[in-house]
């Protein structure tokens, strides 16, 4: 495999130097292009108190393209699913070059303030959180301890 | 990891010492001469070469680069010249009128008295180093005098006379002041398709109505727009027989091509040397050259990453279609309305992707204006069908296709002609070559219909090499479901978005 790239590096070293609120991403010890997220949940969201992991991958195309993210901590969502696949469109069609690990990871933070039921990935969710928001809102909350309690996520 | 350079030639503008070029001087009346000057000799030495071939004065020879008159201190070296360039003269007659043509360059000690600030992106570069030490080489000064003081002590008698030549002194002096150093020339890199490469460019210019090169300008350039088409530039024809005050820029590649002709090397307006050695933004790293995006934040990219970036949206047909700027490719930050303003940056993919950047924008032309392209085996033409008829018949290749399937045309439903392409016609005899091509066809049709979907907006056959079953056309934007073929709608996203 070729040399990591000066981007990759400079991001890493970036993310470690000057990590962003609420969220660490550290290199893997085998596979710098692989990293094990941490995203706390968000304050004055059902998913505040929680540490959500997460697997971020950057392809060999990358900047050029995406990378590849997913949630490894059960969450209740309506816009991540099941496997912890995410909706979010600059993970697709609206990725640039021009963005980054951080604002990828800052993006999925904001998802997680700000839910979209109108946009579901997991439709019994979305429906739950339009119907009986409040309820919603609650299994969410619930989910939250149960699955992405502090030392659920270090004991991993 | 270290700081790379691109790879910009330079070798033109590093000569040794010694080096001789030949130099061909060409007046108005057609007459051309030849010189062979040493590069560390001096623009009077040219002109005392030329003088004695045409039996005349130095003097009243006056040499033009790039719309500025040479002065007769300034280094051969320092002006960009190559073997066998041409420079344009015009005669300076003792009674003061003035004839000929002319064409080149400019004199270091222009840098005292320049008035014309650079912009600020074009400020010093790598190239300026270039120059500097070869100006502070130096060479033996005949004369230092300016070029006024020399005209007026050559005026004597006549009143009239002399009024007439201090008008014309004064305006020169005002045009040697005003003109912009041949290191500012340089700053304008070109995409040499001879060289195949991004070369520091050679200003030139000549009459915008007769062509001739002995055309002073009142200023010289400082950036892309003073050279353009409508540059707010004005200046004289030296031809006695044109009035026009409008001069036309051009670039050629600074290293000396036999036979250049015009168009072999195109300005690059937005790729700059590196001088504040900005990072890219892409790849981190600083580069010699760098390609800067016209937004406020002027987003900044090595050129290495432009031909991926470029490479990577153009397969990905991300490319966007701009009312005046034709396809191009955005800031990839996003930025409004900044982008390639110019379609030769896209030279620097290469020839095989600038080819299909051609096509592709050809294409995209066609079908945001509602036309479609014909589905005849290797064709691809622009149609714009103008009846309702199903039965579009192709003019390039007479191909006859369905407007609906776009598939070749047939009688009836859709759905029944694409079975009927599907029945096994191998139990038929037939064994010739043309069988065996039409078998070809047939099965990398099948393959086709194997392996691809319709785009329900445009037809278009698409291929999924992964990802979600939510597609978005990259020709017609629809946005639509792998699994049903339809537009995408909630029930999909719900249901099997990722399958």
């Amino acid at each position: 495999m070729a040399g990591l790239p000066r981007r990759i590096i400079k991001e890493t070293q970036r993310l470690m130097a000057e990590p962003v609120a609420g969220i660490t991403a550290i290199p893997d010890e085998q596979n710098a292009r692989y990293f094990h997220v941490v995203v706390a949940g968000p304050s004055q969201s059902p998913y505040e108190g929680g540490l959500f992991k997460l697997e971020l991958f950057l392809p060999e195309e990358y900047p050029m393209s995406a990378p590849k993210v997913r949630f490894m901590t059960k969450i209740y969502h309506p816009n991540i699913d099941k496997l912890g696949r995410i909706c979010l469109d600059i993970l697709k069609d609206k990725w640039s070059p021009a963005l980054q690990i951080r604002t990828v990871l800052l993006s999925i933070q904001a998802l997680l303030s700000a839910p979209n039921p109108d946009d579901p990935l997991d439709n019994s969710v979305a429906e739950h959180w339009k119907t009986n928001e409040k309820s919603a809102i609650d299994q969410a909350r619930q989910w939250t301890q149960l699955h992405a309690r502090a030392n659920n996520v270090n004991s991993h | 990891m270290a700081t790379t350079s691109n790879s910009i030639g330079l070798g033109s503008l590093l000569k040794c010492s010694d080096e001789k070029i030949s130099v061909a001087v060409r007046f108005s009346s057609n007459q051309s001469y030849i010189a062979n000057v040493g590069i560390k000799d001096t623009i009077l030495d040219l002109k005392k070469a030329v003088a004695l071939e045409a039996n005349i004065s130095p003097r009243n020879i006056n040499l033009v680069l790039a719309g500025q008159l040479l002065t007769d201190s300034t280094l051969i070296q320092d002006c960009g010249l190559g073997s066998h360039t041409t420079l344009h003269a015009f005669f300076w007659s003792d009674d003061g009128l003035a004839s000929g043509d002319v064409c080149l360059g400019t004199t270091h000690n222009d840098k005292k008295t320049l008035q014309t600030q650079p912009g600020p992106s074009m400020e010093s570069s790598s190239l300026d180093t270039v120059h500097n030490n070869e100006i502070s080489s130096g060479v033996h000064l005949n004369r230092q005098e300016d070029v006024p003081q020399r005209r007026e002590s050559d005026v004597d008698g006549d009143y009239l006379l002399r009024r007439s030549l201090q008008q014309t002194i004064s305006s020169l002096g005002t045009q040697l002041s005003a003109c912009t150093n041949i290191r500012n020339f340089s700053r304008f890199l070109v995409y040499c398709k001879l060289c195949e490469s991004v070369q520091p460019g050679k200003l030139r210019l000549c009459c915008k109505q007769c062509g001739s090169g002995a055309f002073l300008v009142d200023r010289g350039p400082c950036n892309w727009n003073d050279i353009s088409s409508d540059t707010s530039i004005r200046g004289t024809c030296k031809n006695l027989n044109c009035s026009c005050d409008i001069p036309r820029f051009y670039l050629r590649c600074c290293q000396h091509h036999e036979g250049d002709i015009d168009g072999t090397a195109v300005g690059l307006k937005h790729v700059q040397p590196n001088s504040r050695r900005v990072e890219c933004i892409i790849c981190s790293d600083v580069m010699s050259h760098v390609l800067i995006f016209p937004c406020s934040p002027g987003h900044v990219m090595c050129l290495d990453c432009f031909r991926q970036y470029g490479s990577t949206c153009l397969s990905e047909r991300r490319f966007i279609e701009h009312p005046f700027h034709g396809y191009t490719l955005p800031c990839p930050v996003g930025c409004s309305d900044s982008h390639i303003e110019e379609s030769h940056h896209f030279l620097l993919l290469g020839q095989e992707k600038y080819e299909r950047y051609k096509n592709f924008g050809a294409e995209e032309y066609v079908l945001q204006n509602g036309g479609m392209l014909c589905p005849g085996p290797g064709c691809g033409s622009g149609l714009f069908p103008a009846t309702d008829d199903r039965l579009i018949r192709c003019r390039e290749c007479q191909f006859e296709s369905c407007r609906e399937c776009r598939r070749e045309y047939h009688v009836g439903d859709c759905e029944e002609y694409l079975e009927s392409l599907r029945l096994d016609l191998s139990n038929l005899e037939i064994n010739n070559e043309r069988a065996l091509r039409a078998s070809w066809e047939r099965e990398s049709t099948n393959l086709i219909e194997e392996t691809t979907k319709t785009c329900p907006g445009c037809q278009t056959k698409t291929e999924r090499s992964g990802g979600c079953m939510h597609l978005v056309c990259t020709r017609c934007r629809t946005e639509w479901c792998w699994v049903c073929v339809k537009p995408w709608n909630r029930d999909c996203q719900a249901d099997h978005w990722f399958g």
